[in-house]
């Protein structure tokens, strides 16, 4: 190993679009930054993954010793110059790398842990200004006492959110009492057996939270050092319950909003607090929050880019969100474009019913649609189609963008009237 | 021959029987010519008849009520159910000024309020006005620019063009108007035939083609259901911006001298909001959780509607859209909104049927702000159009704690058709509770027990 090499380290996987930042920074900025990719032993082997990416150095150890990551970050700790991850389900690794890599721009290892923890999360929103957040209870069985907490402290209509589990897994809305019993019993049984597959010996928690009319955004922000955000654009978001499913799935997310600056601001402010609540440094955030009549409110937050957002972000303002990233992690300032380029779009279908996927009926009539940028299915005839609830994936994904805003909305609307999932 | 006292054809003591007589007809003199009538035009329901009986006890006063209609057309089925009840019921034919006259004509001196209920009689109410001179009432031009979607707006947009979508006339499919609307209009845009009521033929295109192909249907269809419904004049389709935004509704009583009293507001969610590719009123809920202020910009906004529109003496129904720009007005009609009684009724525990009469009279509305419950109506149809083979989950939804009334529309072997293409329900129901969380959770299990299946 030579001694003037600069690491980036990636916690257990980085993208292709990952790489290109890497490349485009080094390019840019004069630097020669190689590419140092950690997992854990029990994910599955990565090393073609990692030689197609051009990876300088794949290291793999037992993420549950302390003693076997500083083994094998050791011959380069000293030189690892940012630390970087993807996604809510990758934080509970980065939190065990933090204490390894301490003169790296990070979050606190206890801040990630809140930022991943639904319960924690709420916890503190509450702490630091409970009118960010709904009224919540945790419980961890489906006893007459707990049915009766939640009914008097939560009221109707209520979500169940399983703690630690990704996503919308499992999140369920209940709207009256036998509804809140047979949900909350059928939640925890899945939550015992998806912890019991995954060998996880805590008892399971399910967050109970009070169910916010009004209209769903999400916010990215890139947090300082120093704790100072600088805001991405607000992204709209549809879910599936406003198309007819009993599902929260984002089935559209759509950027730039239609939101006046001063409705813009607000969201900033309550995101910020969001942000300040979980003690949050060094990272990307991404916020999603509910515009309600009493004013924004925060639904959750992450410690991690939005899914979708660096293409998102890039297409209409040249946001490269990768990129800003590592500057964040580089103690550099993110470059945020005005400008807008250009109005984007993200769609994800998933079946109307759960079943087998039998065929997806205009796919080729999509690629000629103009706006379109990328689609990607996920699911291949034979293959089960859940919804997202139940642990599903979409079965397809699409990213549109125009730069006008009634033709990207009419392409919309000519992918949904081609698209037909067929499930049995 | 010169005439005398003496040489008159007719003695002089029968022309004063004459003269007693004459005055005796002209002149309304016995108890049973009292000022006391309640005259509707074209519809009277059930509920209305109570309500107004309800109203006529509080006020310790006898209403004579009274039903206008054309002879051309046939009683809905809900006044055929009240109609034997009624003290006084006119039929005559609307088209004949005569006819019109001479109905009316033994009851001028007698008619206390003239009002209508339904969108679909303001034209008819519009034809009864001049002929009853009396009253207070809206004027008929007023009238007419709110019942022609066209006018509507012309005057929403001269009043205030920021509280209206930009819109465009068109009268036909040609490829020159349907340029001129993607040259003018920015898509998506609202398709609505001028004269139709409710979200009749009313449909959303988000581009040219589908812009269209709509317009082809909506021609093509427009004249028969103008035919069916009594729409108006000849076929003009409005077409205009499509707003984002939440719908709520509004009521408002308007006294002859422009005063103006607000009825709390409903929040509505349309079929779009679940899935279809309709816009018929699914759920219409009060009191909503708009605040304060909110409440106070969206009366200020339908205020100036009623403004726009000159009208007076009567209530007003005002749809709004609550954008990110403000409130918006989506359309307004001179009358009761559907469902506001038994809503009002329930949720504030007011008689608006009796608030409509004592604006005519003119008297200030009792109007109550005070939530005593929460109040719902839902519509329901059916997820594919066809023929209606099962209705199931009807008897089981009876049981629902909020339950207060059932309208069934439809049964097996009808014909289901959205909104947008003529349809109507299959079944209205009015839930309400005390609670809003439990009347949600009814709302929820009425949404999982029923099962409209057609083929």
């Amino acid at each position: 190993m030579s001694r003037t090499k600069e690491y980036i380290l990636f916690i257990t996987n980085i993208s292709k679009r990952g790489t290109v930042a890497v490349k485009k920074y080094n390019e840019t900025m004069g630097k020669n930054y190689q590419i140092i990719v950690i997992r854990d032993k029990n994910k599955k082997n990565w090393d073609k993954v990692a030689e197609k990416r051009n990876i300088y150095k794949l290291l793999t150890c037992d993420f549950n010793s302390p003693q076997s990551i500083e083994r094998s970050l050791a011959p380069y700790k000293t030189s690892i110059k940012a630390a970087t991850f993807y996604g809510d389900v990758n934080a509970p690794f980065a939190k065990k790398i933090v204490p390894h890599i301490p003169f790296v721009l990070m979050p606190t290892a206890q801040s990630l842990e809140w930022a991943t923890d639904k319960i924690a999360m709420r916890q503190f929103f509450e702490v630091h200004d409970k009118t960010i957040t709904p009224p919540f209870i945790v419980v961890k069985d489906a006893d007459e006492k707990s049915i009766e907490q939640i009914i008097k402290k939560i009221g109707f209509p209520l979500v169940i959110k399983p703690a630690g589990l990704a996503a919308s897994l499992l999140v369920t809305m209940c709207y009256h009492e036998d509804e809140l019993r047979s949900s909350l019993k059928k939640t925890l049984r899945k939550v015992k057996k998806i912890y019991l597959e995954n060998k996880r010996s805590i008892a399971p928690k399910i967050l109970v939270e009070q169910f916010m009319e009004g209209d769903m955004y999400s916010i990215d922000a890139y947090v300082d050092r120093h704790g100072h955000a600088q805001f991405c654009p607000l992204v709209y978001v549809k879910t599936g319950k406003a198309i007819g499913f009993d599902d929260f799935f984002g089935y559209l997310r759509l950027t730039p909003t239609q939101l006046k600056e001063s409705t813009k601001e607000k969201a900033e402010h309550v995101a910020m607090k969001a942000i300040q609540a979980l003690n949050l440094r060094s990272t990307i955030a991404h916020i999603e929050l509910m515009r309600t009549e009493e004013g924004w409110k925060i639904i959750e937050l992450g410690p991690r880019m939005g899914g979708f957002r660096h293409d998102m972000y890039v297409l209409s303002y040249g946001i490269d969100h990768d990129m800003n990233d590592l500057r964040i992690h580089l103690g550099e300032k993110p470059i945020i474009p005005k400008k807008l380029k250009s109005y984007v779009a993200v769609l994800q279908f998933f079946a109307k019913k759960e079943g087998q996927l039998q065929k997806i009926k205009g796919v080729r009539k999509i690629t000629a649609v103009a706006s379109l940028k990328e689609m990607d299915i996920h699911i291949k005839p034979g293959e089960k189609c859940l919804f997202a609830k139940h642990g599903g994936k979409s079965v397809c994904d699409i990213v549109l963008s125009n730069i006008n805003r009634s033709e990207l909305l009419a392409d919309i609307r000519r992918i949904e009237q081609m698209i037909d999932i067929q499930a049995i | 021959m010169k005439k005398t006292t003496d040489n008159l054809l007719v003695p002089l003591t029968l022309v004063g029987k004459l003269y007693d007589h004459m005055i005796k007809v002209v002149k309304p003199t016995d108890d049973s010519k009292e000022k006391n009538i309640l005259l509707y035009v074209g519809k009277l329901f059930p509920h209305m008849y109570t309500a107004l009986r309800a109203f006529e006890k509080a006020e310790d006063k006898t209403f004579r009520l009274g039903l206008i209609y054309d002879s051309k057309t046939k009683l809905d089925e809900f006044t055929e159910k009240i109609v034997d009840k009624l003290d006084i019921v006119i039929s005559c034919d609307f088209s004949s000024d005569t006819a019109i006259q001479e109905a009316l004509a033994p009851f001028q001196d007698e008619i206390l309020v003239l009002t209508t209920r339904s969108e679909d009689q303001i034209t008819s109410f519009a034809r009864i006005v001049p002929y009853v001179p009396f009253v207070h009432a809206p004027t008929e031009t007023s009238l007419l620019w709110a019942t022609d979607k066209i006018a509507m707006r012309k005057h929403l947009r001269s009043y205030n063009k920021n509280i209206t979508p930009s819109f465009m006339v068109v009268k036909d499919t040609e490829k020159k108007s349907i340029k001129a609307v993607h040259e003018t209009l920015t898509f998506p845009v609202i398709v609505k035939p001028a004269g139709l009521a409710a979200s009749r033929l009313v449909g959303i295109c988000y581009h040219k083609e589908e812009l269209s192909d709509f317009l082809k249907k909506v021609f093509k269809e427009i004249e028969t259901v103008y035919k069916e419904d009594g729409g108006n004049g000849t076929p003009k389709v409005l077409v205009e911006e499509f707003m984002e935004g939440q719908q709520y509704s509004i009521d408002a009583y308007v006294t002859d001298v422009g005063r103006m009293y607000f009825c709390p507001m409903v929040s509505v969610k349309t079929g779009k909001a679940i899935g279809f590719d309709d816009f018929f009123g699914y759920l219409q809920m009060t009191p909503t959780l708009l605040n304060e202020e909110s409440i106070a910009q969206a009366e200020i906004v339908a205020e100036q509607a009623i403004r726009a529109m000159a009208l007076r003496s009567t209530t007003v129904h005002i749809e709004l859209l609550k954008t990110e720009q403000g409130w918006k007005v989506i359309e307004l009609g001179p009358r009761i909104g559907g469902f506001r009684h038994m809503l009002y009724e329930a949720a504030f525990d007011f008689n608006h049927t009796a608030n409509d009469i004592l604006i005519r009279l003119p008297k200030k509305p009792n109007i109550k702000k005070k939530e005593h419950g929460y109040a719902a109506a839902m519509k329901f149809f059916a997820k594919e159009e066809g023929k209606l083979v099962k209705l199931g989950g009807i008897k089981k939804i009876q049981d629902l704690k909020s339950l207060k009334k059932l309208y069934i529309n439809k049964k097996v072997g009808d014909s289901c058709k959205f909104a947008k293409h003529g349809g109507s329900s299959v079944f209205n129901i009015i839930l309400v509770n005390k609670n809003r969380s439990e009347l949600l959770a009814d709302i929820r299990r009425l949404e999982q027990t029923v099962d409209i299946q057609v083929e």
